[in-house]
């Protein structure tokens, strides 16, 4: 197998066409990794800029009201990781700016694709574009008429009276394919790995791993299935014909198709019905149990008696902030059980969109390449989660400042020094790291190994059956 | 009649034909042997008007009336006559036909195949059914459909089986007898020998001998033609 | 033109199961990607006539509380013979209603919001305005978009349908026999090309006026025409060029080959770079100067005291200098704080045009782009037409200021006119609130 392995390569190194395309593409990958760092780290810049920006104005706010400091708030910025410049995955469609403020949560807004017309539909040129739609095509290229171009040139016949077997020089075929595609990928890495040697830690390498293997297995899947096409039909039109359908398919048809259809197994409730849903629960209680009036009162008597006193200004604190804070509580859990509930829909639809990999190895890929990028739509949700787990604690810190600070019951004018402001820790996000977050990702793998192992069955099985005649 | 004076063809600083001349007279078959590279399709191409003579004159013209003969009174049959796979062999000769600005009936069109050799049952087959030899009777009432005065065939009887080669052979002087002018490049001396009237072998672009076949029998030209290729 | 090689086309066409199928799958397609813009486009009708549902139904309840004299009974501190408590407990909403033509073309409108209800403290950069909650990944992914189909699928049919003209007679090595029974080669190329072209401007066509004819949007049939014209000069200039290439080919794969590249390189490659440019130049705004009004301006408005307030509200609003309230001895406190939204409105749309000045930019350098962009202008183009355009919005957002400044200004006058309320002067509040 490895004479053919190498004879192939040779072949491949002795056509100016393949040479100026495998030049071509060596040099737009470094280009476009390039590229996609400045802007990744302009884009990092930027965001620190703004959020020095808006914690400055919080430090310099001087003594306040805690509850005025509450309404003040403060903003969580998206960031974006280094890996981010590899594939933008949904960061071009997530709000970049969320604010934090007390007694709701709001959404994150601003995105960058609501910012100006339209450029591209198939996203920027990064590396994930180039590795996703482009390199696939070529390789279809060089793969439809391997196995024909044999027949019709009668070496086929040559390779097996040379004591070959069919499967052995078919998979020379592929495998010679595959390792130029893992050129272009192990290129692609080193340029990433150096441009950002500084900032590589254990997790980017995990990820820079499961980047690499995603698209290995993807363009084996790929490589194989054209050549089982020509295998299958004869033809090398009629299978170059039906991997550009297919392609399409997997790449642009079925990704849409199954995402609308996910959207329909598990439809979303609009904006209004959900912040109705929200003001419902929050003003008569969650389902109508518990409404807020019965809440106070309750609260009111459960603090007098704590004190031992028999009225709310003989309190030694200030009972307002204690009630902001228990209302602040019930508008969390009040969130917990909408946006649970909107966060597990998402996340179904996500798991019911990963299982299309069975059919359409494209969506494993799309999907562990984001997730190893960290840009995926779990790693957004895993950042909204957090943002909001800091603004609980930094509206608690405010309540309980308000509530036990030195102030008392009806003191409104109070405020808080300016120490304890600049005392509050500022929202700092770490991305998730990818390995507490695999089991999310088990389908995408399976189904690109059952694509794999599939496709070697098959070409093994149709090596054997074909029948020498026929030629 | 077929003519080609003085040609000359070059192919950067190859040179494919040297002071080529030939005639061809109406109602003669003309076989050009040569081996690869002797300049047989270079010859073709020149009067198939695919290329321009770098020197050199070349004219067809019908012997009736003395006028030149267009591309459109020239029928072409390549080595492989390979169709449309996806149409039968009378949509084949329909389509060709048209390209040609002729529009024929359907009879007529079956007329054409039939008078090319071609069986009744096979009309209505897709191409991709057809064997080499059909497939080369259908090439030839291409080209008789369209009238054609000058018959240009290229290595025509190249791996037909010997039944096949024979009907070629037959239909070819059928062709001939009615006036058509044909001019064969062929590697295959048996066949040449059998189906041509004059026979010319051609070697590195130049014309090195020409004779009658009648003068010849199969085994003196081959060894003819060897000699002419070892020396 | 030769018509026997174009009817002659129709068996090529119809043999080849390859074309065959992906013709019909195409055109499948297309249907489904009307089918599936009408579905989004009555889910946003149903929203909207569920807000304006919402919304009548809430007015009436003002009414009912207005003839009773009496507010809402959890609120009793709310006086709704008071103007200021009667406005600010009238609902409004500014919503967009998609365009007939939507169905042809969703455009950017998964990226905005589409309704929002305007108090006085509103801005057309609120979170509120985001997208619609959807799913991220479907978003990136897109929608099975007719005007995506014809953008960027429908050259890949064409492509499809006549890699092989030309090509498979190299292949099968009879291209010579073509050329000796025809006399122009580019005039058998053309007359063949033509047939694939026409039969999908045909069908294209058909379905845009099929789309014109369901929505009676016949009033807008120059935008409706636009489309067709946009959609018929692409399909011609990628027929051209491909002509050119189909003229030299050497085999069917390599005409394939050229032709996808020619795709990938104006459909892929260049809107990326261009992408991938824009973004470096105007990397996504964190909207600051938007921020910076929202938080720290507004708070610093409400440390102000009444004088300096009711110098800016005299400077939004001169007319209230010849009021009754105005010429008292003493500023009413309540009054002037009242008002205070009108003020902080005044600075969002400072901030926000600045915002829409630096998006406009942006815009510029796409726009600049154009000439050797065709794919995205013909993008913009077809969005405009069907208003699901960056712009289209930018109107919405217009209409959202415009609402808010109306609210803010009905507020601050019928305050400082001390007007009293009854029930015609309320239908008067409701057509200045509901534009």
């Amino acid at each position: 197998m490895s004479i053919i392995f190498f004879n192939e390569w040779k072949g491949l190194f002795r056509n100016k066409l393949f040479l100026f395309f495998i030049s071509f593409f060596l040099l737009l990958l470094f280009i476009v990794t390039f590229f996609g760092n400045i802007q990744n780290k302009k884009q990092i810049l930027n965001q620190q800029e703004a959020k020095n920006h808006i914690r400055d104005q919080w430090d310099e706010m001087g003594p306040s009201n805690p509850h005025s400091a509450a309404h003040f708030g403060t903003y969580a910025f998206k960031s974006n990781s280094i890996l981010n410049s590899l594939d933008e995955g949904v960061n071009a469609v997530t709000g970049l700016v969320l604010r934090l403020e007390g007694h709701k949560q709001n959404e994150v807004a601003f995105s960058e694709s609501s910012q100006s017309l339209t450029i591209s539909t198939f996203g920027k040129l990064k590396v994930s574009l180039l590795f996703q739609f482009i390199i696939p095509l070529f390789l279809i290229f060089l793969a439809f008429n391997t196995y024909t171009s044999e027949i019709s040139s009668g070496r086929l016949k040559l390779l097996l009276i040379q004591g070959n077997s069919m499967s052995k020089i078919i998979f020379a075929k592929i495998f010679t394919l595959l390792s130029l595609a893992t050129l272009l990928l192990l290129f692609t890495i080193l340029v990433q790995f150096f441009l950002n040697i500084n900032y590589i830690k254990l997790d980017q390498i995990t990820r820079l791993v499961i980047f690499f293997f995603s698209y290995f297995l993807y363009y084996f899947i790929i490589i194989s299935f054209t050549v089982f096409l020509s295998l299958l039909l004869k033809k090398s039109t009629s299978a170059l014909s039906l991997t550009i359908i297919t392609w399409l398919l997997w790449t642009i048809f079925i990704p849409k198709t199954v995402g609308n259809f996910t959207e329909s197994l598990t439809p979303l409730s609009t904006r209004i019905e959900l912040s109705e849903k929200i003001q419902d629960d929050r003003s008569k209680g969650i389902d109508g149990h518990n409404p807020f009036d019965d809440r106070k009162i309750e609260l009111e008597k459960e603090i007098l008696a704590r004190y031992e006193v028999d009225s709310l200004s003989h309190l030694p604190i200030n009972f307002a902030g204690i009630l902001m804070q228990a209302d602040e509580e019930f508008g969390n859990q009040v969130w917990d059980k909408h946006y649970g509930e909107l966060y597990e829909k998402l996340e179904t639809q996500k798991r019911n969109y990963q299982l299309s990999g069975l059919i359409n190895p494209f969506a494993s890929l799309q999907s562990l390449s984001m997730a190893s990028a960290g840009t995926d739509l779990l790693h957004h949700l895993d950042f909204l989660s957090h943002a909001e787990k800091y603004r609980r604690y930094f509206i608690k810190t405010l309540n309980d400042e308000y509530a036990f600070g030195g102030s008392k019951t009806g003191e409104r004018g109070w405020k808080a020094s300016q120490d304890f402001f600049r005392s509050i820790k500022d929202f700092s996000y770490n991305e998730a790291n990818f390995i507490s977050m695999k089991n999310k990702y088990f389908i995408d793998i399976f189904c690109l190994f059952l694509w794999s192992l599939s496709l070697v069955c098959l070409i093994i099985y149709y090596s054997k059956n074909h029948p020498f005649n026929e030629y | 009649m077929i003519q080609l004076i003085n040609v000359n063809k070059k192919f950067k600083d190859k040179v494919a034909l040297k002071n080529l001349s030939l005639e061809v007279k109406s109602g003669e078959i003309y076989g050009l042997l040569g081996a690869n590279g002797a300049g047989k399709s270079t010859t073709l191409n020149l009067l198939l008007g695919f290329l321009n003579a770098d020197k050199g004159q070349i004219n067809l013209i019908d012997s009736n009336d003395s006028s030149i003969i267009n591309q459109d009174r020239i029928g072409y049959i390549p080595e492989n006559v390979n169709l449309y796979p996806y149409l039968t062999g009378l949509e084949n000769l329909d389509y060709f036909s048209k390209l040609a600005g002729l529009k024929f009936k359907s009879s007529e069109l079956r007329e054409f195949l039939s008078e090319c050799g071609l069986e009744k049952e096979a009309f209505n087959k897709y191409i991709s059914e057809y064997s080499k030899g059909m497939r080369q009777k259908v090439g030839i009432a291409i080209a008789y459909a369209k009238n054609a005065k000058i018959y240009l065939l290229d290595e025509p009887a190249s791996g037909l089986d010997p039944l096949s080669s024979n009907e070629l052979s037959r239909m070819l002087k059928k062709m001939s007898k009615r006036g058509a002018t044909i001019l064969m490049a062929s590697h295959d001396i048996f066949r040449v020998r059998e189906t041509c009237h004059k026979i010319g072998i051609l070697k590195n672009g130049s014309l090195v001998k020409e004779m009658f076949s009648k003068d010849v029998s199969p085994v003196e030209l081959e060894s003819l033609y060897l000699d002419y290729m070892k020396n | 033109m030769n018509i026997s090689i174009f009817l002659f086309e129709f068996k090529h066409f119809i043999r080849n199961k390859a074309k065959l199928f992906s013709y019909i799958f195409f055109m499948l397609l297309c249907i489904y990607s009307i089918y599936n813009g009408f579905e989004i486009m009555h889910k946003q009708i149903n929203t909207i006539s569920n807000i304006n549902e919402k919304q009548d139904i809430e007015c009436n309840i003002v009414l009912d509380w207005l003839e009773q004299k009496k507010g809402p009974v959890d609120k009793p501190w709310v006086n709704i013979e008071d103007p200021y408590w009667l406005i600010r407990s009238t609902p409004s909403f500014i919503v967009k209603n998609p365009s007939p033509l939507f169905p042809l073309g969703i455009g950017q409108a998964e990226q905005f919001g589409f309704y929002k209800e305007i108090t006085r403290w509103s801005s057309t950069f609120d979170s509120d305005m985001a997208e619609e909650i959807s799913n991220y990944e479907r978003l990136i992914n897109g929608n099975i978009d007719f005007s995506f189909l014809i953008i960027f699928l429908l050259p890949i049919l064409l492509i499809i349908l006549t890699y092989n003209i030309h090509g498979l007679e190299k292949d099968l090595n009879f291209n010579k026999l073509i050329t000796i029974q025809n006399k122009k080669l580019s005039s058998w190329i053309i007359n063949r090309l033509i047939f694939y072209v026409l039969i999908v401007l045909l069908s294209i066509n058909g379905m845009i006026l099929s789309v014109g004819l369901i929505t009676s949007s016949f009033a807008y049939f120059k935008s409706m025409l636009t489309l067709i014209l946009i959609s018929n000069l692409y399909v011609i200039v990628f027929s051209f060029v491909f002509y050119l290439i189909i003229k030299n080919a050497s085999s069917s794969s390599s005409v394939a080959f050229k032709m996808i590249s020619f795709w990938l390189f104006f459909c892929v490659i260049i809107p990326g770079s261009v992408h991938q440019y824009v973004s470096i130049k105007y990397p996504a705004n964190y909207m600051t100067e938007f921020l910076d009004v929202n938080r720290e301006q507004t708070y610093e408005v409400f440390k102000l005291d009444d004088i300096e307030l009711y110098d800016f509200l005299v400077e939004i609003h001169p007319e209230i200098v010849e009021t009754k309230k105005s010429q008292q001895d003493t500023l009413d406190s309540q009054l002037v704080r009242r008002c205070i939204s009108t003020i902080i409105n005044q600075m969002n749309i400072a901030a926000e045009n600045e915002i829409e000045m630096q998006n406009e930019d942006k815009n510029y350098l796409i726009k600049s782009t154009y000439f050797f962009n065709p794919i995205s202008y013909v993008q913009n183009l077809w969005n405009s037409c069907t208003a699901t355009d960056y712009y289209s919005y930018g109107m919405y957002r217009l209409d959202i200021q415009e609402s808010i400044i109306s609210r803010n200004k009905l507020i601050v006058l019928e305050l400082w006119n001390e007007s009293e309320v009854d029930k015609e002067i309320y239908s008067r509040y409701l057509k200045i609130l509901n534009n």
